[in-house]
C-alpha cells in the first residue's frame, strides 16, 4: 500500500504563455526530481517496520546516486514527512505516528506519545471510558490551567473513537462557579425545573443532565457545587436517577459524569459524593512536566497560531528560552494565552510596520515572560539541548507538522560549499559582476568564521569533530604559522576543523568542489595559496582522498581572512560585583542584566557570616573564566573586598580594576561598556566618573552617547558591497580623526531590518548622518546616494564631522584656558548636565549649539570659582518670574555642578541659560 | 580694525578675544577686539567694524543682522568649530574676510 504522491501539487505542466514554455525544460527536470523523491518516500514508508535506512543503503536499493538520495531524504525530513535518528550514520524512517501498530492511533494514544508525563492519567482515562458497562465517573484534579477541561474533552473523543459512545454523543460542560451564589438556579440548570417549582419558574425546563444523555457531563470547579447539588449527583451516580426541581417522579439518564477541581477534594467535597467517584485522575502541573514537554507545548501553540494566522512565525532562540523557563503559575493555559498574546503583538507589528515577516524576539515579550531569561542560567544545559546554541530563529509554518530550524547548525547541515554555490548562483543571476561576487564571498567567509566561532564558545568542538581531523588541523596550523611567520587565532582553528569535516563528507558523497575565483586567489595571495596547496596535500595524505586544486582556493581564504578579521572580535571585559549582605550584589546584577537584556554581569554575595576568604575563592573562579587579555572589572562595596583586585591579578594574571562603593548605576555602566568592547581602562575611568559625579542614570548614558565615537552609516539595499563602496568613497573624501569618528557600512540584505539597525546605532552612538537611498529616521540627517556620489553632500557631512570632533576635543583646549579646573573633567560634567537638561526639557540641542553652550557653562563654572567677576543680567528678577518652571528646572539640573565644584549658580546666570533654552525652543519649533 | 564679539554673558567669548588678539599681534594687525553680552550689543555696535555672534546665541542672529545691516556693519555667526576649539586665528580670519 504505497501512499499516493504527496507532491502532486508541485507538478506543473509547461504550456500556455511563452514565459511558461521557456521554463518547460527546467520543469522536466523538476518532474524527474519529484518522481525520484516520491520513490524515495514510498520506499521509506514501505519499510516502516524496520529500524530505518541510511542514505547509502537506500541508494544501493534503488540504484540511485547516493548524493541525490541523501538530498531527497533530507528534504523529506525537513518537510516533516519522514523521521531520522540522531547520531551517525543517520537512519531515516517513516514518521513516528505510523511506525507501530496497525489500528489508527486514538487521540489519547497520540497524546501519550507526545507527552510522557501524561502516561498514567491517560491509562486512567482509558480505563474510565472503557470500564464496562458504561464507564466510570471521574474526578480530574490539577492546578488552574493544567488542561482539565481539554483532557475531559479528549476523553469524550476517545469514547467516540472506541465506539463506547455514539459519534454524536453530547459533551456538555458546566462551570459550577457560574451560579455559585444561587444554589437554586444552579441546581435548576443542572437537573431541570418543573413549572411552578419556584417564583419565576413559569415553564418546564430541561436540565443539562438531560441534554448530556448518552454522553458526558463535565462539571468544572465542582467544589463550588453546593452540598444539595452534590447529594443529588451522589444519588444520580448511585442509581442513575434524578429529579427535576419541584418534581416528585424520578427520571433516568445515561450520562458519564466527569468533574474537576483545583482544590483538595477531601476538604471541599462531601465524602458521600467523593465515594461515588471511582476514578480520580491527577494532571501534572507545568512545572512537574519538565522543560522538554514544555518545549513541545510551546512548539504546538506556535504551530497553532501559525496555522491560525496562515503565516510563518519566526521566534528567536532567546524568546524560546524565556518561554521555556518563565514562572507560569497558571500552567498551560497561561502559557498558551501568553503565546497567543505575543503572536498577536507580533502580527500587529507585522501589519503596521510592514515588516517582512512575523518575528518574535525577546523584546516583544511581556515583562513577566522576559523574566524567564534571568532564570535561563539555572537550566542552561537543558535549554541548550532543547533550543541549541546556534539557531537564531525557530520557524513555525502553517502548513507543516514539523517545525524546523531556520538556520541549521554549521556542523550538521549546510556546508560552506553549498552555501557559496548558492550565493554565487544568486548573485550571477542578478547580474552582479564577478568583482562584487568576490566581495560578497569574502563577506560570507567572515560571517562563516565568526558564526562558527560564536557557537564554539558553547559547544565542545571535540564532540562534533573527528579527533583525526582535529589532529590534522593542529598540524596544518602549526605548519602554516611556520610558513607565514605569524600566529593564527584559535578562531581559524575552529573554522578550519569544521571546514575540513564538511569537505571530507562532501568528497565522500561525490560532490563537486568548485571555486569560482581560483585564479584570482592564486594571483593575489601567492604565499597563502602556495601554503594552501601543501595543506591540500596534507589532507589528501591523512584521509586518502583526492582533492581538486579548487580546494586550495578555499583554504587560502582561511589564511588571509585572519588578517582581515584579526582584531575585529576582541575579548570583552568581565564584570563582577561583590557586596556585603544577603543578595545585595545579586540584586544589582539582576537589575542590570534585566535592563540590558543580557546575562553578562556576575554577582557574589557576601553574607555577614561568610568569610571574605570564601568570597575571594569564588571571585577567583569567576576571574579564571575572564579573558586574560581583556581582564575583569570588579565592583565592590567596601572593606577587604577592595584588596581582591590586587590578589586576583597577582595570582591569576588577569588584569583587574576595582571600583569601590558600588551602586546599580555603576554596574549598568560597567556592563554596558564592557559589552560594547571597551577596554578595562576605559571602563574603569567611565565607571568612576559615575561615582564622583552623581547624577541620574540616564544622564550618564546620554552623556556617553556624546563622548563615544561618532558614526556615519552607509546603507544600500543591494547589499554590503555597495554600502562598502560608499564607505570607501566617503573615507577618501572626508577628513576625520579615526579615533573620534568612523564610517560603518550596513548590510541590509540579511534579515535585520535597516530601521532597527539604525535605531540600535542611535542608542549606542552619536549617528551623524546616514547615506541611504531613502529616508529612514527623521532625527538623523539622511543624504541620498546620488548626493554623495556627485560630491554635493560632502561639505555638509564634513561640517558635521568637524562639529562632532570639536565637541569632543573642546576639553583639551579648555584645559589651557581655564584657570581653576581641569577642562576635560569639567567639560565631561557639563555635557552630562546638558544631556540631562535636554531630556527633562524635552529639547534636543544640535551639536553646533552645544559647543557654544558648553563653552559658556565651563566659563561660568570657572568664573564662579574665581568669585571675582559677577555677571549681571538686566531685569533678571522679571525674567525669572516670567517662567518660574524653566528657572527651577535649570537650577535643579545644575545642582550636580554646584555640589561638585562648590559653587552657587547665581540667578543672573540662570537667566542667561533660560534665554538660551527658551530661544532655542522657538528656533527649533 | 574693530571686531565686536557677542555671547550670552560676554564672558565665554573673552577667551576667544585673548586668542584673537594674540593672532592679530602675530600678523602685525592692529585690532580692537572686545566681547559683550547680548544685551549690550546695541550699545557697542556703533564702534565696531564687524559683529561676530557666538553659536550659543544663534537665536539672536536675525535680530543682530538687521541692526548691523542698518549701520552697514557685516554680521556673522562664529563658526561653531572654531568657537569650540577657541581658534583665535581662524575667527580673526573670518572677521577679516567679512570686511571685504
Amino acid at each position: 500500500m504505497s501512499p499516493p504522491s504527496i507532491f502532486q501539487d508541485n507538478h506543473r505542466h509547461g504550456c500556455g504563455t511563452p514565459a511558461e514554455r521557456v521554463q518547460s525544460e527546467d520543469e522536466g527536470m523538476e518532474m524527474k526530481r519529484q518522481r525520484r523523491i516520491d520513490l524515495v518516500f514510498r520506499t521509506i514508508m514501505d519499510q516502516r517496520n524496520k529500524q530505518g535506512v541510511t542514505a547509502h543503503e537506500l541508494a544501493g536499493q534503488l540504484g540511485l546516486s547516493r548524493a541525490n538520495v541523501s538530498h531527497d531524504l533530507n528534504r523529506l525530513w525537513k518537510e516533516g514527512k519522514i523521521g531520522k535518528t540522531a547520531g551517525r550514520p543517520v537512519r531515516f524512517h517513516a514518521p513516528e505516528e505510523r511506525k507501530n501498530g496497525e489500528s489508527p492511533a486514538t487521540v489519547l494514544d497520540k497524546l501519550g506519545r507526545e507527552f510522557q508525563s501524561l502516561t498514567t492519567p491517560i491509562e486512567q482515562a482509558k480505563a474510565a471510558i472503557l470500564y464496562p458497562p458504561k464507564g466510570m465517573h471521574t474526578l480530574i484534579l490539577g492546578e488552574t490551567g493544567v488542561g482539565k477541561t481539554a483532557f475531559a474533552g479528549l476523553m469524550h473523543t476517545y469514547a467516540v473513537e472506541t465506539g463506547k459512545m455514539r459519534h454524536d454523543a453530547p459533551f456538555v460542560t458546566f462551570n459550577c462557579a457560574d451560579y455559585a451564589n444561587n444554589p437554586q438556579l444552579l441546581i435548576g440548570q443542572l437537573f431541570g425545573v418543573k413549572k411552578g417549582a419556584y417564583t419565576g419558574a413559569d415553564a418546564d425546563r430541561v436540565g443539562l443532565i438531560e441534554k448530556a444523555e448518552g454522553g458526558i457531563l463535565f462539571l468544572d470547579e465542582v467544589h463550588r457545587l453546593p452540598a444539595e447539588g452534590q447529594e443529588m449527583f451522589f444519588t444520580f451516580m448511585d442509581k442513575g436517577t434524578y429529579r427535576r426541581l419541584g418534581e416528585t417522579e424520578e427520571r433516568t439518564a445515561h450520562v458519564l459524569i466527569i468533574s474537576s477541581t483545583t482544590e483538595n477534594p477531601e476538604s471541599v467535597l462531601l465524602k458521600t459524593f467523593l465515594r461515588r467517584i471511582p476514578m480520580i485522575i491527577k494532571l501534572p502541573s507545568l512545572r512537574e512536566r519538565g522543560l522538554k514537554e514544555r518545549f513541545q507545548l510551546i512548539v504546538q501553540f506556535f504551530r497553532e497560531e501559525s496555522y491560525r494566522l496562515g503565516k510563518e512565525i519566526h521566534v528567536s532562540a532567546n524568546s524560546m528560552r524565556a518561554l521555556l523557563v518563565y514562572p507560569c503559575p497558571n500552567n498551560i493555559g497561561q502559557l498558551k494565552t501568553d503565546i497567543q498574546l505575543v503572536c498577536a503583538k507580533a502580527y500587529a507589528d507585522y501589519i503596521t510596520c510592514s515588516k517582512e515577516q512575523l518575528e518574535i524576539t525577546s523584546r516583544e515579550l511581556p515583562a513577566h515572560v522576559k523574566e524567564g531569561l534571568l532564570k535561563a542560567k539555572e537550566h542552561r544545559l537543558t535549554l541548550e539541548e532543547l533550543v541549541g546554541s546556534h539557531q537564531q530563529f525557530f520557524v513555525f509554518r502553517p502548513d507543516q507538522e514539523k517545525f524546523f530550524f531556520e538556520k541549521e547548525s554549521v556542523p550538521d547541515g549546510s556546508s560552506l560549499y553549498e552555501d557559496i554555490e548558492k550565493l554565487v548562483k544568486e548573485l550571477r543571476a542578478r547580474g552582479v559582476s564577478d568583482e562584487e561576487v568576490e566581495i560578497d564571498i569574502e563577506n560570507y567567509f567572515s560571517r562563516y568564521i565568526r558564526g562558527v566561532n560564536r557557537q564554539m564558545r558553547k559547544t565542545n568542538l571535540s564532540k562534533i569533530i573527528d579527533p583525526q581531523i582535529m589532529k590534522l588541523v593542529e598540524e596544518i596550523i602549526a605548519f602554516a604559522q611556520g610558513k607565514l611567520q605569524r600566529r593564527l587565532s584559535p578562531k581559524v582553528f575552529h573554522s578550519l576543523a569544521l571546514h575540513i569535516q564538511t569537505l571530507l563528507e562532501r568528497v565522500r558523497h561525490g560532490k563537486q568542489i568548485v571555486n569560482p575565483h581560483l585564479n584570482k586567489m592564486r594571483g593575489k595571495y601567492k604565499t597563502e595559496f602556495g601554503l594552501a596547496l601543501e595543506c591540500v596535500r596534507m589532507i589528501e595524505e591523512a584521509f586518502q582522498v583526492d582533492l581538486p586544486i579548487d580546494e586550495a582556493g578555499f583554504l587560502t581564504m582561511f589564511f588571509i581572512l585572519e588578517d582581515l578579521e584579526a582584531d575585529e572580535e576582541t575579548d570583552t571585559v568581565s564584570v563582577l560585583v561583590i557586596a556585603h549582605g544577603n543578595g545585595t550584589a545579586t540584586a544589582m546584577v539582576e537589575v542590570t542584566n534585566r535592563l540590558l537584556d543580557v546575562h553578562y554581569a556576575q554577582a557574589i554575595d557576601l553574607p555577614l557570616e561568610m568569610e571574605p576568604q570564601e568570597a575571594l575563592e569564588k571571585a577567583k573562579e569567576v576571574a579564571g573564566r575572564a579573558s586574560r587579555k581583556a581582564g575583569m572589572i570588579l565592583l565592590v562595596d567596601m572593606g577587604s573586598l577592595l584588596t581582591f583586585g590586587e590578589l586576583i591579578e597577582k595570582e591569576l594574571g588577569v588584569p583587574v580594576k576595582v571600583v569601590p562603593l558600588v551602586s546599580t548605576l555603576h554596574v549598568i555602566e560597567a556592563t554596558r561598556k564592557a559589552m560594547l568592547g571597551h577596554s578595562l581602562d576605559e571602563i574603569y575611568r567611565d565607571v568612576r566618573l559615575v561615582s564622583t559625579f552623581d547624577s541620574t542614570e540616564t544622564t550618564s548614558r546620554q552623556a556617553n552617547r556624546q563622548t563615544d565615537k561618532a558614526v556615519i552609516l552607509t546603507a544600500c539595499m543591494t547589499g554590503e558591497g555597495s554600502a562598502l563602496a560608499l564607505k570607501n568613497m566617503l573615507q577618501h573624501h572626508l577628513r576625520y580623526d579615526e579615533a573620534l569618528c568612523e564610517i560603518v557600512p550596513l548590510n541590509i540584505v540579511g534579515r535585520e531590518e535597516l530601521k532597527e539597525r539604525i535605531q540600535k546605532w542611535k542608542k549606542e552612538r552619536n549617528v551623524l548622518c546616514v547615506v541611504s537611498s531613502f529616508p529612514i529616521d527623521r532625527d538623523i540627517p539622511t543624504f541620498s546616494i546620488e548626493e554623495v556620489l556627485n560630491l554635493q553632500a560632502l561639505p555638509e557631512i564634513q561640517k558635521k564631522i568637524d562639529i562632532a570632533e570639536t565637541y569632543h576635543r573642546m576639553g583639551e583646549v579648555l584645559d589651557g584656558h581655564l584657570q581653576r579646573v581641569s577642562g576635560v573633567e569639567l567639560l565631561a560634567d557639563v555635557r552630562s548636565i546638558l544631556a540631562h537638561l535636554q531630556r527633562i526639557l524635552n529639547l534636543p540641542i544640535p551639536d553646533e549649539d552645544l559647543i557654544g553652550i558648553s563653552l559658556h557653562l565651563c566659563c561660568m563654572v570657572d568664573r564662579l570659582l574665581g568669585g571675582e567677576i559677577r555677571v549681571a543680567h538686566p531685569n533678571s528678577t522679571e525674567r525669572l518670574a516670567a517662567n518660574p518652571q524653566l528657572a527651577r528646572q535649570i537650577k535643579l539640573g545644575l545642582q550636580p555642578l554646584e555640589q561638585k565644584y562648590g559653587i552657587e549658580v547665581t540667578p543672573d546666570e540662570i537667566c542667561f541659560l533660560m534665554n538660551f533654552f527658551e530661544e532655542n525652543k522657538t528656533l527649533l519649533a | 580694525m574693530k571686531i565686536l564679539l557677542c555671547c550670552a554673558a560676554g564672558m565665554s567669548t573673552s577667551l576667544l578675544v585673548t586668542k584673537m588678539e594674540k593672532a592679530a599681534q602675530e600678523r602685525g594687525l592692529e585690532a580692537k577686539i572686545w566681547a559683550v553680552s547680548v544685551d549690550e550689543v546695541s550699545r557697542h555696535l556703533d564702534e565696531a567694524d564687524v559683529l561676530l555672534v557666538g553659536p550659543q546665541v544663534r537665536y539672536k542672529l536675525p535680530q543682530f543682522r538687521q541692526e548691523a545691516a542698518a549701520k552697514g556693519i557685516p554680521c556673522e555667526l562664529i563658526s561653531p568649530t572654531d568657537y569650540g576649539m577657541v581658534n583665535g586665528a581662524k575667527v580673526l580670519e573670518q572677521a577679516l574676510s567679512m570686511m571685504k
